[in-house]
């Protein structure tokens, strides 16, 4: 993080570069509306200017989201077919890296997220103070309601993933993240395809990480279908619980390879 | 096992041997997997075909009857093959996608040469008061 620390205090001369990310599949009825807002929300952060670049890494669409980002002059990634969320995140900080981003900010295109966070989630990343903030919706001030269903199972990963990372975090399934450089650099080729969430946050901090949760607010999908279908409430616990293990047994068998002390454990603000 | 049973086994071994053969020349199945289903089919063919190696390999097993010891045999050798698959596959998906990641990430770069976008989506920072929170 040593980076991130030195890009804040010298800001004046040395510029943040932030990628801005869009996984998109087949959103080509809200992408149009989610990136008018987020131009516009895009700015300085504590008075240090950032350059920022939005890139949609379309992830197969068959309608016209290419087209319409292309015709805004973003930087677009077209995937040849569809290959899911995480590919899609991966492709994003692959091209961040080349880019030499500082940062990396992941926000859906259905507009869910509210671009106007996106200053308050960089702030502690660009300050060095944490390598990943996450977007929560469950602190204080992200005013989030959802199914009762959905605010269980999301409790449930919470306190599952807290037990084990021995740090309390609260919303371990936000797609709203702001990822620092070494992160980037580190996750660029090793981002899981498969229900990435949870395992990505679990994985940063058994390694040492320093996660940050910030207030975010959630919004309805303005249109479109969500990736989630009813089968994924049946899919998506055992398959959350499966990787989360992988990962503490991933994690274990490197310490027993490593054969040295980790040091101190990175945690959640 | 019957004369009849050892000569019906023996012919589609036979048969099925063939085909392995056939579709690793016309590069359907690679020589790995071509080498290994033959050693199965003909391992299969002189189980049946020795009802003195058939005993010894049913009282090995811990089986009864020649035919349990067979299916169990099989069973678990088919067990294998499928794991196997389902690791081939899984290596050969995670390929396709590394691959369709960097042919999206080229394809971008080439783009950028050939007809560059006016406006690359990066901001400046500080002149339009519009980008300031």
């Amino acid at each position: 993080m040593a980076e991130a620390g030195v890009v804040a205090n010298t800001a004046s001369a040395l510029m943040c570069r932030v990628a801005v990310v869009l996984p998109a599949f087949n959103e080509e009825e809200s992408l149009g509306a989610t990136l008018d807002e987020l131009l516009v929300c895009l700015g300085t952060v504590d008075g240090m200017p950032v350059q920022y670049e939005v890139v949609v890494v379309d992830d197969g669409s068959t309608d016209h989201t290419r087209d319409l980002a292309r015709r805004r002059g973003l930087s677009v990634l077209s995937h040849p077919c569809n290959l899911g969320y995480g590919a899609s995140v991966a492709t994003g900080l692959r091209y961040a890296a080349c880019r030499s981003a500082h940062a990396a900010v992941l926000m859906d295109a259905d507009g869910q997220h509210d671009p106007g966070a996106i200053p308050r989630l960089l702030r502690p990343v660009l300050a060095g103070e944490a390598d990943v903030a996450i977007g929560s919706r469950y602190l204080a001030g992200g005013g989030y309601r959802s199914s009762l269903s959905r605010r269980a199972g999301s409790a449930l990963f919470a306190g599952l993933l807290s037990l084990v990372a021995r740090r309390r975090v609260r919303d371990t399934t936000s797609g709203f993240q702001c990822i620092g450089r070494e992160v980037i650099l580190e996750l660029a080729d090793s981002y899981p395809t498969d229900y990435p969430d949870a395992q990505v946050i679990l994985q940063l901090l058994l390694s040492g990480r320093r996660v940050a949760e910030v207030p975010a607010s959630v919004r309805p999908r303005r249109a479109g279908r969500s990736m989630h279908s009813w089968l994924s409430a049946f899919r998506y616990p055992p398959r959350m619980v499966l990787s989360l293990l992988v990962v503490l047994l991933r994690f274990g068998l490197s310490r027993l390879s490593a054969r040295k002390p980790t040091g101190d454990r990175g945690g959640v603000r | 096992m019957s004369i009849q049973g050892q000569i019906v086994i023996s012919l589609i071994s036979l048969l099925l041997l063939i085909y392995v053969v056939a579709m690793t020349v016309r590069q359907r199945l690679s020589e790995t997997w071509c080498l290994l289903w033959a050693a199965v089919l003909i391992a299969g063919v002189v189980l049946v075909d020795s009802p003195w190696l058939l005993a010894r390999a049913t009282a090995l097993v811990g089986a009864i009857y020649p035919a349990s010891a067979l299916t169990m045999v099989a069973l678990f050798l088919l067990l294998v093959l499928a794991i196997h698959a389902s690791s081939e596959a899984t290596v050969h998906s995670r390929q396709i996608v590394a691959l369709a990641r960097e042919l999206a990430l080229l394809q971008h770069a080439v783009e950028q040469r050939v007809a560059p976008p006016t406006d690359t989506g990066a901001k400046d920072p500080q002149p339009p008061a519009a980008t300031q929170t």
